[in-house]
C-alpha cells in the first residue's frame, strides 16, 4: 500500500488535484490511520501558515475608485503621446538646424548672388524680441585682410533670400513671453524693413559675455559680414546675433562661433568648424564651465547650460546655451508646459 | 472589457496590495506599487489577467527589493541567506505583544530562501498551482513540494523565535 507524500497532502487541502486523485486519497486515508494523521498535521501546519501571513497585513485597505485609477492611467497615455510627439520635434529641431547648416554650406555661392540682387532683412521675430527690449547691443568689429570682412561698417538689415524660405515652426520660450522661430528662415513680411534697419543700426557694449573661447579669436562684426556672409553664418534663427568671432585656418578650416541673444539677455553660441576643432572647444569650455562653478557648488546651483551638437562628416555645428531655453526650445510647444 | 476590469479590480486590488506590502514592508509603497501593476493590465489587457498582475506585481516588487538593498535598508528582502532582520530584535517602543508577534511572521518570512517565500506569497495571495508554476519556472509538481517546505519553515522560524523570546523574558 502507497503511503501518501507530503507534498501531495498539501496539493490536495490546496485543492491542487485533479477529482480522480483526490478520490485516491481519500479511499487511502479512511484506511490509513497514518496518513490520516499525517493529513491533520498538514491541515494545521497550512492553518497556521495562514494565520501567521494574515498577521502581515499593511493595515487597512482602502483603494481609490476605479474610476480615479483609470482617469489617472489616461492622464499618463495622454503625457506619453505628448512626451512622442516632443522628441519629435526634438528631433525636427536638429534635422532643420543640421539642414540649414547643410545647406548654407552646399549654396553660398547662390545665396551670394541672390544676397547682390535683394535687400537684407532680419526675421521680423528677432525683431520683435529686441523691440520689446531697449538694451542696446554691440557689434564689435576688427580689422581684417578677408575682403568679405572689409566691407565699410553700415546698418544692415538681415532677411534671408525669399527663394530659400522653409517653412516656420514656432515654439514657447521659457518664459513664454515671446516667441522663437527654429526653422532656418522666417519671411518677412512687408513693410519691416525699416524695423530692422532700426534693430541693426545700434551700438554699445554687450550686455552680457558668453566668456572667452580657446585659441586666437578675431572679432567680426555683424555688419562687417554684411551681405554676403548671412546665408552661411551658422546660428538659431530668429535670434539676434551680437557677436561672430572667426578663428583662422587653412582653408575651409576656419571656426565660426556666433553669439546670440535671448529676451533676457543670455547667450547662445552656435560654434561651426571641422569637427576636432570644435569638440575641443566645446571640451574646454565645459571645463571651464566646471571649474567655474565649483566654488558656487555650495549654493548647489545646478549646471545651466547644455550643448547640442550635430557632427556631419568632419564638420560639427554645437549650439551651447541655457539648458532651460534650448530644452524649451526643443520641447515646449504650442504652449503646454511639463516637467522634463 | 472595462466592467470585466473594474470587476477584478474590485475584487484584486486588497490582494495585489497584502501580496506586495509582504515584499516591501511598506503599505504606501505597496499601494503605489499595486496602483501602477493596475494601470499596466489597463495597457496591456492580458488573456489572463490575474496571473498576469502577481507576475507583474512580483517583478515590480524584485525592482523594489534591489532599490532597498541599494538604500541599505528591508534586509528582509535580501536574498536567500537567513539574515538578522532589525525587526527580529523589536525595538524599545515595539511592547506591543501584537507588534511583536509580527515583527517575528516578518522575520521568519525573511528566513525562508527567496524561492520558498515567493511560493508561498503566491499561494496567499490566492494563485493556484499552475499560476504558482508559470509564474516561478517550477514544475507543475514541484509547487507542492515547495509550499511544503515552505510552510514547515515558516511556521518552524517562528517557533523558534517564541522560544528564544521566551527564554529571554523568564
Amino acid at each position: 500500500m502507497r503511503h501518501i507524500p507530503d507534498e501531495e497532502l498539501h496539493a490536495y487541502l490546496d485543492q491542487a488535484l485533479s477529482r480522480s486523485q483526490c478520490v485516491e486519497i481519500e479511499s487511502h486515508l479512511a484506511d490509513c490511520p497514518g496518513c490520516s494523521a499525517l493529513r491533520d498535521d498538514t491541515a494545521a501546519l497550512r492553518d497556521r501558515t495562514t494565520a501567521l501571513l494574515a498577521r502581515l497585513g499593511p493595515g487597512p485597505i482602502v483603494p481609490p475608485s476605479f474610476s480615479t485609477l483609470r482617469d489617472r492611467y489616461e492622464a499618463e497615455r495622454r503625457w506619453r503621446r505628448q512626451w512622442t510627439v516632443r522628441a519629435g520635434w526634438a528631433a525636427s529641431l536638429i534635422l532643420a538646424a543640421g539642414l540649414g547648416w547643410k545647406m548654407n554650406q552646399r549654396v553660398q555661392a547662390e545665396v551670394a548672388r541672390l544676397q547682390a540682387d535683394a535687400p537684407f532683412a532680419v526675421a521680423p521675430v528677432a525683431i520683435r524680441l529686441l523691440r520689446s527690449d531697449s538694451r542696446s547691443v554691440t557689434l564689435p568689429t576688427a580689422p581684417t585682410s578677408k575682403t568679405l570682412l572689409s566691407r565699410p561698417r553700415q546698418a544692415v538689415a538681415l532677411r534671408e533670400p525669399t527663394s530659400t524660405r522653409l517653412p516656420v515652426a514656432a515654439f514657447q520660450v521659457a518664459d513664454e513671453s515671446a516667441e522663437v522661430m527654429v526653422a532656418s528662415y522666417a519671411p518677412a513680411p512687408e513693410g519691416t524693413d525699416q524695423a530692422s534697419q532700426e534693430v541693426f543700426s545700434v551700438e554699445s557694449q554687450p550686455a552680457v559675455s558668453g566668456g572667452n573661447l580657446q585659441g586666437f579669436w578675431r572679432n567680426v562684426g555683424v555688419d562687417g559680414l554684411e551681405p554676403s556672409t548671412p546665408g552661411q553664418l551658422p546660428r538659431v534663427p530668429g535670434l539676434p546675433v551680437i557677436q561672430v568671432q572667426v578663428q583662422p585656418g587653412e582653408a575651409g578650416a576656419e571656426v565660426t562661433a556666433v553669439d546670440q541673444q535671448l529676451e533676457d539677455g543670455q547667450l547662445i553660441r552656435t560654434i561651426e568648424g571641422p569637427a576636432a576643432k570644435v569638440s575641443s572647444l566645446i571640451a574646454t569650455q565645459e571645463a571651464e564651465d566646471a571649474s567655474n562653478r565649483q566654488p558656487a557648488a555650495a549654493n548647489s546651483n545646478p549646471p545651466d547650460k547644455m550643448t547640442l551638437t550635430l557632427r556631419q562628416g568632419d564638420r560639427m555645428l554645437a549650439v551651447t546655451g541655457p539648458s532651460k531655453v534650448l530644452g524649451s526650445l526643443m520641447i515646449s510647444r504650442g504652449g503646454v508646459r511639463r516637467r522634463y | 472589457m472595462a466592467d470585466e476590469l473594474e470587476e477584478l479590480y474590485r475584487t484584486t486590488y486588497p490582494t495585489v496590495v497584502r501580496f506586495l506590502y509582504r515584499r516591501v514592508w511598506d503599505a504606501d509603497r505597496a499601494q503605489d506599487l499595486a496602483q501602477e501593476v493596475f494601470m499596466r493590465l489597463m495597457a496591456h489587457r492580458p488573456e489572463k489577467p490575474r496571473a498576469w498582475l502577481f507576475a507583474v506585481a512580483a517583478n515590480l516588487a524584485r525592482d523594489e527589493a534591489r532599490a532597498a538593498v541599494r538604500r541599505k535598508r528591508h534586509l528582509t528582502l535580501l536574498k536567500d541567506d537567513p539574515v538578522t532582520l532589525p525587526s527580529m530584535q523589536p525595538s524599545a517602543e515595539e511592547t506591543v505583544e501584537q507588534d511583536e508577534r509580527r515583527s517575528k511572521v516578518e522575520a521568519a518570512l525573511g528566513a525562508l530562501t527567496k524561492r520558498d517565500r515567493e511560493v508561498l506569497l503566491l499561494w496567499d495571495a490566492g494563485m493556484s498551482y499552475p499560476e504558482i508554476a508559470q509564474q516561478t519556472g517550477l514544475a507543475l509538481g514541484a509547487v507542492g513540494t515547495t509550499l511544503a517546505r515552505a510552510r514547515k519553515r515558516l511556521v518552524d522560524a517562528y517557533d523558534r523565535m517564541e522560544q528564544q523570546s521566551r527564554a529571554a523574558h523568564s
